[in-house]
């Protein structure tokens, strides 16, 4: 919903960018990660109300910080959006199973990114 | 007495032929005569007729008594001649009887007429017999000769002295003698044992008879012929002995294959009797040799060569009946030992050793040397003192070098034969032929063993090449996107007027960037997916699939797209299309991949998509048919290749990696379909494939939808 914190982690700076341009044009809130490790306490700091996920991440992979968010209480609900540039047959699975909702490979279709985001901030 | 007398007159007058018939017949005969003057007629009577006796006149006008003689002997007719003449002086008389005339009478006086034609005819008839007789002798004297002659076998007749008394030519053959000088000699002077060939003669005259009785002829050259006799004595027809008869028959060629017989006779006698010494021998070797040739089989096959060793290592022991074994394979520089067994030992668990408890010796002869070594009797051998395994005592030790074409692989030792007995030559020969078996074996093992060795690191290396490619491409995929996606963000953020107006330009423009944007994307999902498939990583989760579903949003975007470029779309589904077994993400790729390629090789016209069930119902058929330039019958066979790209492609458009269908056969022959395509350059074309028909219908779906897409 409009005036929602989207949490971007997402370590290309021009990627982050233009993630930042397309949801604030969408009145979303935005935050920002551009490693694994930053991308923990920040989210603990901004509480997002949902988590743009790149899975390539210095300092760790996406992985490790979707299952370490998953121990932390006040992350554990948080819906988290995988957008990555890996290949989705051998990441899709596991990033669902780790509890994404979604997986986009990049360079992902705009309208199906926001209806997904959309669709997990309804939930 | 035979009363009739036939009587031939050699007469000129008949008065007085009258007048001896007169007188005959007062005599008492009953006469059938004939008057001849001539000697033709004379000749005449005789061959036409038979006659007792010739009365003939001494003398006639024109023929005489000694004419008619004459002419008698000419015709060889033996008749009794009686000379009747009127006047004949005693001197004539007897020239007459000289001449054959048998009788002499005077005319005048006829008495002894018929007492002289009595006598001669009594004569005649005796003389006829004696001559048939004689004839009867000479016929049967020539039977015999005959009967002699044709004999294959030498015959000979002796005397009761043993003189020869005949003989044919068989054994004048065999004598070198001929038949006149044979006769008249000793027949036991003949042969090389004259005292045998009396005793046989002897014996023939004893017995009547003998029967191969063999005896050395020796011929006049010295030539010496092996005969056999069968021989008889024969006599007289009164039964009085006459001499032996004997047939020899040449035996030499029998005698000398007898002998040969006897001699090969002999010699298997021998080798029956080196048989049976040597069979003892056999069966207590059959075991080995049976034992050889499995032990050769099985190293034969055995490719793993430390399995081979220890196979070895106990059946040399076994074979040779040692009671320990110990096998030693030095390494490549023959510095260490790489393998040490033993086999034999009564202690089951296991001794280790930092080195062979062999005596360094004897290890430097067999490997340095490459010799046997064979040592009975240790008590007087001081090197094999502290050899035992076990530290049992040691009596014999066996050890040959492992070779195989001059490679030495190793060494055997069989430690102390069994029973406290000697290791023989036997042995040491068995001990020689089983290590250069197992030397061959265990090249080969280790040639084998090295192949395969290289074979799999070949395949691992492949493999590991394999995978860094992949995983260089999945890399480099990776690394593409993060920057095409930005480029991607940024232009549909400027599109989508997130960044202020844009001109009608600058949209164009950036439309051209966003197509070529999406086209990379593309061209680096197919690289990583042809790179799937050809590392067989490329999979399908089939699963029931309702393909009208399936491609229905599909179908409204490349209607949209279709509608863009002026290009009708046209769309034939049956209501009731059955459930395929489908990965719905591949087979839907599969769908929009023909739909792009009929976007972008169509200018004008229509695309068309139907689907139906295959003839034989296991199948559903989509066809994705386009009014395009259609394909030439060259490339036709060639589109699902790797790589390949269309020559007709639209300026417009850019080419592809030429990947496309390549995935799209890969795919649709995944799911046990079939992809193909009918066209005619010019005249568009049709893509079909084929998804089967999932086979248990679970459920029902009632997909029955009435649709025409057509716009």
């Amino acid at each position: 919903m409009k005036g929602n914190k989207i949490l971007i982690i997402e370590d290309d700076a021009d990627l982050r960018r233009a993630l930042n341009v397309r949801l604030r044009a969408s009145e979303y809130e935005t935050a920002f990660a551009s490693d694994a490790v930053m991308a923990l306490s920040i989210a603990k700091k901004e509480a997002p109300d949902l988590i743009l996920l790149d899975l390539g991440l210095p300092g760790g992979g996406g992985f490790s910080v979707l299952e370490r968010m998953r121990n932390i209480a006040s992350l554990a609900c948080t819906p988290v959006i995988v957008v990555s540039a890996s290949d989705p047959k051998t990441n899709e699975k596991r990033a669902l199973a780790a509890g994404a909702e979604a997986f986009f490979q990049k360079p992902v279709d705009n309208d199906q990114l926001m209806r997904a985001i959309q669709r997990a901030l309804l939930n | 007495m035979n009363r009739t007398l036939r009587v031939l007159h050699v007469e000129d007058s008949e008065r007085d032929a009258a007048l001896l018939t007169r007188h005959l017949s007062r005599a008492g005969y009953e006469l059938i005569s004939e008057r001849v003057e001539g000697p033709e007629a004379m000749r005449a009577a005789l061959e036409s007729q038979e006659c007792d006796v010739i009365l003939c006149d001494y003398s006639m006008p024109h023929f005489n008594a000694l004419s008619a003689l004459a002419l008698l002997k000419e015709m060889e007719v033996d008749l009794p001649f009686i000379i009747i003449s009127g006047t004949v002086g005693e001197a004539v008389a007897v020239e007459a009887m000289r001449s054959g005339a048998h009788d002499y009478l005077m005319k005048d006086n006829l008495v002894r007429l018929a007492p002289a034609i009595e006598r001669e005819r009594h004569e005649a008839e005796n003389r006829r017999a004696r001559r048939h007789a004689e004839e009867q002798l000479r016929g049967s004297q020539l039977y015999t000769r005959l009967l002699m002659e044709s004999n294959i076998d030498a015959l000979m007749t002796t005397d009761p002295l043993g003189i020869i008394t005949d003989v044919n030519q068989p054994m004048e053959i065999l004598s070198g003698h001929s038949r006149e000088e044979l006769i008249g000699t000793l027949f036991k002077q003949h042969f090389t044992q004259p005292e045998r060939a009396e005793d046989g003669i002897r014996s023939v005259l004893r017995e009547g008879r003998v029967t191969n009785y063999e005896l050395t002829v020796r011929s006049k050259d010295g030539d010496e012929t092996v005969v056999s006799y069968n021989a008889t004595t024969f006599n007289d027809q009164s039964g009085n002995l006459q001499g032996v008869f004997g047939a020899a028959r040449d035996v030499t060629e029998r005698k000398r294959f007898e002998q040969e017989l006897q001699e090969k006779n002999l010699q298997l006698e021998k080798a029956n009797e080196a048989g049976e010494a040597r069979e003892e021998a056999l069966q207590a070797t059959g075991l080995k040799l049976s034992a050889l040739v499995e032990l050769g089989m099985q190293l034969g096959s055995e490719r793993d060569a430390k399995q081979l060793l220890s196979r070895f290592c106990s059946t040399a022991r076994r074979i040779i009946g040692a009671r320990k074994s110990m096998l030693g394979i030095l390494s490549e520089n023959g510095d260490e030992l790489r393998h040490f067994l033993i086999n034999g030992l009564k202690d089951a668990k296991p001794i280790v050793y930092d080195r062979p408890p062999v005596h360094q010796s004897v290890l430097e002869t067999i490997i340095n040397d490459r010799k046997v070594v064979r040592i009975n009797h240790a008590e007087a051998n001081p090197r094999l003192e502290q050899l035992s395994p076990d530290n049992s005592l040691i009596n014999s030790l066996l050890g040959v070098p492992l070779i195989s074409a001059n490679e030495l692989y190793g060494w055997l030792v069989l430690l102390e034969k069994q029973d406290d007995g000697e290791f023989s030559e036997e042995d040491e020969r068995m001990a020689i032929t089983l290590a250069a078996q197992a030397a061959i074996a265990y090249e080969n093992a280790v040639l084998s063993e090295r192949l395969q060795r290289n074979a799999e690191e070949l395949d691992r290396t492949r493999s590991e090449q394999l995978e860094m490619k992949d995983q260089f491409i999945s890399h480099v995929s990776h690394e593409l996107r993060s920057p095409l996606s930005a480029i991607h963000q940024f232009t549909t953020i400027l599109l989508d007027g997130l960044a202020g107006e844009l001109s009608s330009e600058q949209r164009e423009y950036l439309e051209i960037v966003l197509r070529n944007s999406l086209q990379l994307r593309d061209m680096i999902g197919d690289l990583l997916e042809v790179t799937g498939a050809q590392a067989g990583k490329l999979t399908i989760e089939p699963q029931p699939t309702s393909l009208c579903d399936l491609f229905d949003p599909m179908i409204k975007t490349y209607e949209r797209r279709a509608a863009e470029k002026g290009i009708a779309f046209r769309i034939t589904c049956p209501s009731e299309l059955p459930l395929v077994s489908a990965d719905p993400n591949r087979i839907g790729q599969v769908f929009s991949n023909l739909l792009d390629n009929a976007l972008k090789f169509t200018t004008h016209g229509a695309i068309s998509v139907s689907g139906r069930r295959d003839e034989d119902d296991e199948f559903v058929r989509i066809a994705v048919a386009d009014t395009g330039c259609g394909i030439s019958a060259d490339s036709l066979p060639k589109i699902f290749d790797r790589l390949y790209q269309s020559p007709n492609t639209l300026e417009s458009s850019r080419k592809g990696l030429g990947l496309g269908l390549h995935i799209c056969q890969h795919l649709v022959e995944l799911h046990g379909g079939r992809i193909w395509v009918e066209s005619k350059e010019g005249e568009g074309a049709t893509v079909f494939f084929t998804v089967p028909v999932r086979t248990i219908q679970k459920g029902t779906t009632n997909f029955e939808r009435e649709q025409n897409l057509n716009h």
